[in-house]
């Protein structure tokens, strides 16, 4: 893949700075198939992300060589809600099922907008191999909720960091990645 | 303008029921799905045409009823006019593509929406274990007449992936595994890296159709099982023959019945009957359904395959065209889709290792095995050598991290990893500031290997914290600025209590091999300062009675007296304390309301300075007899009260002078330094400190008067 990531450095909780090189301009993704830099002739970047563990942020960089396009763009681990506006509805509120209820992604509903036709809502990255499953809820001005289908996705990704150790045997002189 | 289900939009497809239905439903199979952004809200797209390239499509608004259509790519159409509830077809400026849209309302038309295509996919994923055995699917469509005429001509057939090439390089044996080589680019024609390719003779004739699981710029790489897919016989190969790229799927058709039913399938694996599935590449090769009435339905199938030990990945499994003629003209247009394979990974994790720098991931990595994996690394001939350790997995998707973090170890010219210390921070301290809060301040010296985030550990009872069980405040030390060499931390805690006993350490901790610096020296502190006060005069009136707001004694009577014997006894009421002896006052202390103070000493008493010793008592007073007091500190004599001669004896007096601040909600405070008589504020809603007893002097908080009574 032209344009290579050369080091990465966390600086502290939730901070991690990207180094790169290669032929410019240069254009590099986040993880959600969304461009941080486009023809840039930057070659660095500080990212902020959430400091939990194998939360090893990743970016992807194409220079002008690149001839494929960005695995992040391919396979970007979001899936985006679109549906038809609602009439006599005041907010719309979105569900995902956590594997035993439908739970609200935000603590907010979108508000019906009577001025627009179409919605969306997109997700955060979602864990990859699994299947994710959404319902839009419609809420009208009297409190009622509607009926709702809920649509999934099979989500395949560019895979995250593992969960692995790294330790040195002095024995055999070896890393071992276990 | 394009009228609405008739012409090209004649003939649409649609979902059939499943189970035992074979009926059409109501959905529309939409070539294009799309994502929207702008705004035309009255505006309902219904169908994008299939033919339409990757890329956004454009509808903008001409007028208050028009608008008009510009496929990706392509220039506007004509403007179209269009009534609420009214359907129409707006075509794009080729005159090939085009969209069907709804009106819902009267509202003026205006703005644009913008429609993001993207390439339809089966929202599951065939496992890895239907990957393995093969897995063959029958899917079932209803193609719809909903124009008002007849459509003739009506067939499927398959639409090639890319452009074709011919197989002059090499050629495919009667059976078993081998390639195809071309002396033509398929990188550059963008063949698919795997899928089907169909064989036809110079002529046009079909020879065979395969599965290729690999291929290069020139090679297409056939395995034993990729022979002679969707019904076709394996059969050698000709230098002039020619290969398309096409879906892993072949068409057919069904008359329906009566009713417009056509067969339903208990199981979707199952065959249908009667069925012919065609996999050729223009109409008469293909399915071909003839004439369709107005109003009708004809049975569309089409069969999917993916042969065993298919590599896993994105395929797209159907990419079929269905034409039509209307009035006269001969339509066409694309159905397509994609579905993922899963394919568990023979190796499941790569790694790339870095020496003295990090890792290279222009290169290959050191290893790509299933966990453990272990690589050998040299150590340095002397000294020391740092090795930084980057791992990827891979998943059933077939994709591999783009991960480049690292972890990173030390090791010597032995062989031994090497523990990089961390410098211990120093110059720690606790300082008070307003309001009960403290100011932590650490300094950290970085390491070759620097620490990257602060351990702050405090405990607030006064006993040292242990860095071993306590859990510390982790805060990151940022990047490096400033002047000097340190990094500082300069960290606000609390609120806390007056007189809280504070205790701090600080560790420097280096995350990326979680290494800790030993502790720092203890900080200690006692916080000196309070909450600030809450307003004054707050309180709720009840007809003449004044209720003290606030927090205070919930039952502050209106007057209480302390009896210390021996006709000694100070007498408490809001905003006024006194010391007597009987009925004598020897001091008494009056607020006014906006917290200012007087004490108030008897005319014919004498402060006499003179040195005051002695043991006393524990507590504030110590009553000797009705003649002789003595206020205490610590446990000795400061302040002798002479009552009878009027004198209060003490070796220094402050009059007016600053005392400690007590938000101790008490008539008496004993401090180390100080033994505090506070009275009660009932404006403030707390106690005030009026009268300090140190070592070898006496403070009056306030303006002292002398007056008779």
């Amino acid at each position: 893949m032209a344009g290579m990531v050369t080091d990465t450095v966390r600086l502290g909780s939730g901070l991690t700075k990207f180094t790169w090189s290669g032929s410019a301009p240069f254009d590099v993704y986040g993880e959600d198939g969304e461009a941080l830099l486009s023809n840039t002739s930057l070659t660095e970047l500080i990212v902020s992300h959430p400091d939990t563990p194998n939360a090893a942020p990743m970016i992807e960089v194409q220079d002008a060589t690149a001839a494929a396009p960005p695995q992040f763009v391919l396979w970007p681990g979001t899936v985006a809600l679109q549906w038809r506006r609602r009439l006599g509805a005041l907010a719309y509120r979105v569900e995902q099922w956590n594997g035993a209820e439908w739970v609200a992604v935000s603590p907010t509903p979108i508000y019906a907008d009577p001025l627009r036709g179409y919605f969306q809502w997109r997700s955060r990255v979602l864990p990859d191999m699994a299947t994710a499953q959404f319902r839009v809820v419609v809420l009208d001005a009297a409190g009622n909720e509607s009926a709702a289908d809920s649509t999934s996705c099979f989500i395949a990704r560019v895979p995250s960091a593992p969960a692995v150790t790294v330790a040195w045997n002095s024995s055999t002189n070896e890393v071992e990645v276990s | 303008m394009a009228t609405a289900f008739a012409g090209r939009d004649a003939l649409g497809t649609y979902e059939c029921g499943t189970g035992a239905d074979g009926i059409r439903t109501g959905f529309e199979v939409n070539p294009q799905a799309a994502l929207f952004s702008g705004n035309m809200p009255g505006i309902v797209i219904e169908r994008i045409s299939g033919r339409c390239a990757a890329g956004i499509a454009t509808l903008e608004a001409t007028g208050e009823n028009s608008l008009r259509f510009a496929a990706p790519g392509d220039t506007f159409g004509a403007s179209v006019t269009v009534a609420s509830g009214e359907h129409i077809v707006a075509v794009s400026g080729d005159g090939v593509n085009w969209c069907r849209l709804y009106r819902e309302d009267a509202d003026p038309l205006g703005g644009t929406l913008s429609m993001r295509l993207v390439t339809a996919r089966d929202g599951t994923a065939l496992s890895n274990a239907e990957r393995e055995a093969g897995w063959e699917r029958y899917l079932q469509f209803m193609l719809y007449n909903h124009s008002a005429a007849a459509v003739s001509d009506v067939a499927a057939y398959i639409v090639p992936l890319a452009a074709s090439v011919e197989s002059d390089a090499g050629q495919l044996g009667a059976s078993g595994a081998g390639s195809i080589e071309t002396t033509e680019d398929l990188d550059a024609l963008e063949w698919p890296a795997a899928g089907f390719a169909r064989i036809e003779t110079s002529g046009g004739t079909l020879r065979e159709i395969v599965y290729y699981e690999e291929r290069t710029d020139t090679e297409l790489i056939v395995p034993t099982d990729g022979r002679g897919m969707l019904g076709t016989t394996p059969a050698a190969g000709s230098a002039t023959d020619v290969i398309y790229p096409v879906p892993m799927c072949a068409v057919g058709v069904e008359t329906p019945d009566s009713d417009g039913k056509i067969q339903a399938l208990a199981d979707p694996e199952d065959v249908p009957s009667g069925v012919d599935f065609f996999t050729g590449l223009e109409a008469a090769d293909g399915a071909e359904a003839g004439t369709v009435a107005a109003g009708h339905n004809h049975g569309f199938w089409v069969r999917v395959q993916v042969p065993p030990g298919a590599l896993g990945g994105r395929v797209k499994i159907i990419n079929v065209a269905v034409q039509f003629r209307a009035g006269g003209t001969l339509y066409w247009d694309t159905i397509s889709g994609e579905r993922l394979i899963r394919e568990t990974p023979g190796t499941s994790h790569a790694v790339w290792i870095g020496e003295d720098g990090p890792p290279d991931f222009s290169a290959a990595p050191d290893a790509i095995s299933n966990l453990p994996i272990a690589i050998g690394v040299t150590p340095p001939v002397s000294g020391e050598k740092r090795i930084t350790v980057c791992v990827r997995q891979a998943n059933e998707a077939v994709l591999l991290g783009l991960n480049t973090e690292y972890s990173a170890l030390v090791i010597d010219s032995d062989g031994d990893e090497v523990t990089r210390e961390i410098r211990t921070p120093e110059n720690i301290s606790l300082q008070n500031l307003h309001g009960g809060y403290v100011s932590l301040v650490a300094d950290y010296l970085p390491d070759a290997d620097p620490a990257d985030t602060w351990l702050i550990f405090v405990r607030d009872d006064g006993t040292d914290p242990d860095t071993g069980s306590d859990t510390p405040v982790e805060v990151s030390m940022g990047v490096l600025q400033g002047l000097g060499p340190y990094i500082t931390t300069s960290r606000d805690l609390g609120p806390y209590d007056w007189g809280t006993e504070l205790r701090a350490i600080v560790q420097a901790k280096r995350s990326i091999d979680d290494e800790v610096s030993a502790d720092s020296a203890v900080a200690s502190l006692t916080v000196a300062t309070r909450a600030p006060d809450r307003v004054h005069g707050l309180g709720m009136f009840l007809k003449d009675q004044f209720s003290i707001g606030g927090a205070g004694p919930d039952d502050f009577e209106l007057e209480t007296v302390i009896d210390l014997g021996d006709d000694v006894v100070i007498v408490q009421k809001p905003g006024e304390t006194s010391l007597r002896v009987g009925a004598e006052v020897i001091l008494r202390v009056v607020l006014s309301t906006n917290g200012d103070g007087r004490i108030y000493l008897g005319e014919a008493w004498d402060l006499v300075n003179d040195t005051v010793s002695g043991a006393g008592s524990a507590d504030p007073v110590e009553v000797v007899s009705a003649d002789e007091l003595y206020l205490c500190h610590s446990g000795d004599r400061v302040v002798k009260i002479d009552v009878s001669a009027q004198e209060i004896i003490c070796d220094e007096f402050h009059i007016w002078n600053a005392v400690e601040d007590v938000p101790v909600d008490e008539a008496f405070y004993q401090a180390d330094d100080f033994t505090a008589f506070q009275v009660w504020d009932p404006h403030a809603g707390r106690w005030r400190n009026w009268l300090q007893v140190e070592a070898g002097r006496l403070v009056f908080g306030y303006p002292v008067t002398q007056r008779l009574t």
